[in-house]
C-alpha cells in the first residue's frame, strides 16, 4: 500500500535511479584513481579463496590477514598498500583479469610460471632483489626463465610420500624390491582384502615419473621436443612399467587402483584394507589426521617413496603455488607489486601462511629452523624428499605426455595390451600431439 | 481498432506517410526488441563467439593474443584417435541409452498412471534423483560402487557369496557403471514427460478402445503411444541432447577411465580446454564443442521438422 507520501511510480523511479547509481559506482576503480594521482599505490592482488582471508578456516584468515597487514604497515610511509581480490584460482580467470588490467599481483600454479613470463605478463623479480638463492634448488630452477629472470616466487610445495602403518610395516622400504617383498609377505599372511600397498594409476605419471628420471630417463630436449622414446629411454620405461604392471597382475595391490585417483584409494586405507600407500605430502594433515581415530593416526609414519633398485636413489616430483607481479606500463606499480610478492614469500610470512594452510614451505630454512616443522616427523620426511625434489618440464608437450602415459600404464596393467604395445600407443599419441603443437 | 492503431492513424493523418523509424516504433518491434536483445546477448552471441574461438589458437594463459588459424583445430581433432574414440563412445552410449531410458521412463509412467496404493511414494522416489546434481550423483555412486568391501554394492554381493565386481578398473564394467548411473539419474525426466502426456489423453478415446475389445497392450501400442508421439518425440530429443552432452557424471564417476574407456566428447572437450596441469587449449576445446553442437542441432531440427510435418498433415 503506497497511498501517502510515495507513489508506486516514485518508488519504482527511486529504485531505478538507485540501481543505476550503484552500477555506475561499481565501474569506478578507486584504487587505480589513487595510483594515478601519486598519493597511494594499491597493489590489487588476485588470489583464490582457499589462500585468502576469505577462506572458511580461521587459521588461514588470520595468517593471510597477517601477511597483508604487515605489508601495509611496512610500506605505509611509501604510500603503498595491498588489496586482496578473491577469485576462483582458475587459469582462465587469472588471464582474463591480467589482460583486462584489473590485477597487479597474482597467486598461481607453478606450471604457469614460465608460460606467463614468456607471454610478457610478469615482471622479472630479480630486478627487485628477490633473493631466490634462499629457496630450494628445484624452486630456483623452475622460477628462473631462460633469460635469467625470476618469473615468480614459489610459496608452497608438495611431493608424494610413502605412508605406512608401523604396526604392520615397522620399517619403510627404501627400494622397489623391498616394497614388493613386503606386499608379498602381507598377501601370503593375510590374503583376502588385505594388501601391503596401494598407489593410484590415475595420476600415476605424476607420482612415479621422477623415478624414471632417477634411472636416467629424459622427457624433452632443450627445444621442448619429446625424447621419451629413444631406445635407451624405452628400456627405462620397461623397468618402470614392469614394476607397476606386476604390482597389479601379481595381485600385490588392489586391482581397483587402476581406476583410482589418489584420494579414491583412501577408503581402503581407512577401512584397514591396505597398510601403506603413496600419497601427497599434505595427506597426513588433510586425510589421515581428520579421518582416523587418534590411536590409529599415531601408528602412521611417512618416508620418501621407494625407488628403483637400479637407480640408487629416487627423485621426487614437486609441485605447488607461487606469487608474481603482473607487468604493466607503470614502473612504480610494478615495483609495488614486486615488493608484495617478495614480502608474501619472505621467511616470516611464508612460515605463517604455510603453517595455516598445512603446506610445505619452499625455503628449506623454515623446515629446519621453525619449531613446528623441525619437530614434525612428516615435515622432516618431506624436507628429506624435497632435497631430491624435481619439477616437471614446462615444455607444452609435457601436458600431453601426462595423460598419454597414464592411459598407457592403465592399459598395460589391466592386461588389455602388452607393455611394449602400451608404450608404442603413447609414443604415437605424443608424436601426434607434438606435430599439432608445432603446426599451430 | 485498438489504442495503438488509433494513435497511428491520427499521426499518419496529421503528418502524412510515417517514416521507417515511426513505423518501427509504432509496430510490434518495440515489444519484441527486449526479448531479441536478451536472446542475442545470451544465446546467439555465445554461439558466434564459440565459432570464433574454434578458429583460433586461444589458450587459457593467453586470450587476447589468440591468432586466427582457420579450420586447423577441426583438422587436428578429425585426425586425433583420442577424440575419435571419445566420439565413437559417445555415439554408442547415446544409441544404447536413448531407447533404454525412453522405454523405461514410459513404462514407469504407465505404471504410475494407474490408481495404485503408494503411487505418490513411487513417483517421488523416481523424481527425487533429479533434484541431486550430477556431480553429487557421480561421487555418491563412486562410493556405492567402490570395488573393495567398502562399497555397498560389492559388500552386498559378497554377503551373497559373489565375487566383487571391478566397476571402475575394467573398461566394460566402467562403461556399464556409467550407463546404470546415468539411467538412474535421468529416467525420472522421461517419466515426468510421459506421465504428463498420459494424463492429458482423451479418456473417451481410451474407453472406446476398451469397449472395442482392445487389450491393455494394444491400447498402449495402438492408442496411447500414437496420441503421445509429439511428447514422446520431445522426450527423445531431450534424452538425446542430455546424453550426448554427458560430462559431470563422467568426471565424478570414472574420470573418463580406465584408459579413457569412458571418455565422452564433453569430457574430452573439458580436459582439452581445462587440463589438470598446464595450459588449456581453448580453441581446440571450442572446436570439439561445435562438433557436439552440430549433432544436437541436427536431431533438434529433425524433431522440429517432424512436428511441422505432422501439423501440416
Amino acid at each position: 500500500m503506497m497511498k501517502k507520501g510515495l507513489t508506486r511510480r516514485d518508488f519504482l523511479k527511486s529504485v531505478g535511479v538507485g540501481g543505476a547509481s550503484l552500477a555506475v559506482a561499481s565501474l569506478i576503480d578507486l584504487s587505480r584513481a589513487y595510483a594515478q594521482s601519486g598519493e597511494e599505490i594499491v597493489v590489487r592482488y588476485l588470489t583464490p579463496s582457499w589462500a585468502s582471508t576469505r577462506d572458511r578456516r580461521p587459521e588461514r584468515q588470520v595468517a593471510f590477514r597477517g601477511a597483508i597487514d604487515s605489508f601495509n604497515s611496512q610500506f605505509a610511509s611509501q604510500g603503498i598498500r595491498v588489496e586482496e581480490i578473491v577469485g576462483d584460482g582458475a587459469t582462465l580467470t587469472i588471464t582474463q583479469e591480467i589482460e583486462a588490467g584489473n590485477v597487479d599481483a597474482i597467486w598461481f600454479n607453478h606450471g604457469e610460471f614460465q608460460s606467463r613470463y614468456g607471454a610478457g605478463q610478469l615482471v622479472d623479480l630479480n630486478q627487485y632483489e628477490a633473493q631466490i638463492d634462499q629457496f630450494f634448488d628445484f624452486v630456483q630452477n623452475t622460477v628462473t626463465a631462460p633469460d635469467g629472470a625470476v618469473a615468480a616466487l614459489w610459496h608452497n610445495t608438495d611431493t608424494p610420500l610413502y605412508y605406512y602403518n608401523t604396526t604392520k610395516i615397522p620399517t619403510a622400504p627404501a627400494t622397489w624390491s623391498e616394497l614388493v617383498a613386503i606386499c608379498q609377505q602381507i598377501r601370503e599372511e593375510e590374503g583376502g582384502n588385505k594388501y601391503g600397498f596401494v598407489t593410484p594409476y590415475v595420476g600415476w605419471f605424476q607420482v612415479n615419473f621422477g623415478m624414471y628420471v632417477a634411472l636416467g630417463g629424459t622427457l624433452v630436449d632443450e627445444n621442448g621436443a619429446p625424447t621419451a622414446f629413444t631406445p635407451e629411454n624405452l628400456d627405462i620405461w620397461r623397468i618402470v612399467f614392469g614394476h607397476a604392471v606386476s604390482l597389479i597382475q601379481d595381485d600385490l595391490i588392489p586391482a581397483s587402483a587402476v581406476g583410482n585417483l589418489q584420494n579414491q584409494m583412501l577408503p581402503d586405507v581407512f577401512a584397514g584394507n591396505v597398510y601403506s600407500f603413496a600419497g601427497n605430502s599434505n595427506f597426513h594433515t588433510r586425510e589421515l589426521l581428520p579421518n582416523l581415530p587418534p590411536e590409529e593416526y599415531a601408528n602412521w609414519a611417512a618416508a620418501p617413496l621407494p625407488y628403483p633398485d637400479e637407480a640408487g636413489s629416487g627423485l621426487n616430483v614437486a609441485g605447488g603455488w607461487g606469487i608474481a607481479a603482473v607487468n604493466s606500463d607503470n614502473a612504480a606499480q610494478n615495483a609495488a607489486a614486486a615488493a608484495w610478492a617478495i614480502h608474501a614469500t619472505n621467511q616470516s610470512a611464508m612460515a605463517n601462511t604455510c603453517l595455516a594452510g598445512g603446506w610445505i614451505p619452499t625455503r628449506p630454512e623454515i623446515l629446519s629452523a621453525d619449531p613446528f616443522y623441525s619437530e614434525d616427523a612428516f615435515a622432516q620426511v618431506t624436507l628429506q624428499a624435497l632435497e631430491s625434489g624435481w619439477v616437471v618440464p614446462t615444455a607444452p608437450i609435457f601436458n600431453e605426455m601426462w595423460p598419454a602415459f597414464d592411459v598407457a600404464i592403465q592399459r598395460a596393467a589391466t592386461g588389455e595390451v602388452s607393455i611394449d604395445e602400451a608404450l608404442s600407443e603413447a609414443e604415437a599419441e605424443i608424436n601426434r600431439a607434438y606435430e599439432a603443437l608445432q603446426s599451430s | 481498432m485498438n489504442a495503438l492503431t488509433d494513435k497511428k492513424s491520427i499521426r499518419t493523418t496529421a503528418q502524412g506517410n510515417p517514416g521507417v523509424l515511426e513505423r518501427l516504433l509504432a509496430g510490434p518491434w518495440m515489444f519484441i526488441l527486449p526479448g531479441v536483445l536478451l536472446y542475442g546477448a545470451f544465446a546467439l552471441y555465445p554461439v558466434i563467439y564459440q565459432f570464433w574461438v574454434a578458429t583460433t589458437n586461444m589458450a587459457t594463459t593467453s586470450i587476447s593474443r589468440a591468432e586466427f588459424i582457420g579450420f586447423h583445430n577441426f583438422e587436428v581433432i578429425a585426425a586425433d584417435p583420442v577424440f575419435r574414440n571419445s566420439f565413437i563412445f559417445t555415439i554408442a552410449f547415446v544409441l544404447v541409452t536413448v531407447p533404454v531410458q525412453f522405454v523405461l521412463g514410459f513404462g514407469l509412467a504407465l505404471f504410475l498412471d494407474q490408481k495404485l496404493p503408494g503411487r505418490l511414494f513411487f513417483r517421488l522416489s523416481i523424481i527425487i534423483p533429479l533434484a541431486i546434481s550430477s556431480i553429487i550423483v557421480g561421487l555418491m555412486w563412486r562410493l556405492l560402487l567402490h570395488e573393495s568391501n567398502v562399497g555397498f554394492v560389492n559388500a552386498f554381493l559378497g554377503t551373497l557369496g559373489m565375487d566383487p565386481v571391478p566397476w571402475f578398473s575394467q573398461a566394460m564394467h566402467a562403461r556399464f557403471s556409467l550407463f546404470i548411473v546415468n539411467i538412474w539419474h535421468a529416467v525420472g525426466t522421461t517419466m515426468i514427460f510421459m506421465l504428463g502426456g498420459l494424463q492429458t489423453l482423451d479418456q473417451e478415446v481410451l474407453e472406446a478402445a476398451e469397449v472395442d475389445g482392445a487389450t491393455g497392450w494394444q491400447r498402449i501400442i495402438y492408442v496411447k503411444l500414437p496420441m503421445l508421439r509429439t511428447i514422446a518425440g520431445l522426450a527423445i530429443v531431450l534424452i538425446f541432447a542430455g546424453t550426448f552432452q554427458i560430462f559431470e557424471k563422467v568426471l565424478a564417476l570414472t574420470n573418463g577411465g580406465p584408459a579413457r574407456a569412458t571418455s565422452t566428447i564433453g569430457f574430452e572437450m573439458y580436459t582439452t580446454a581445462f587440463p589438470e596441469s598446464g595450459t588449456g587449449q581453448l580453441g581446440m576445446g571450442a572446436a570439439m564443442g561445435l562438433v557436439m553442437f552440430a549433432f544436437i542441432l541436427i536431431i533438434t531440427i529433425f524433431y522440429v521438422w517432424m512436428v511441422i510435418f505432422e501439423q501440416e498433415d
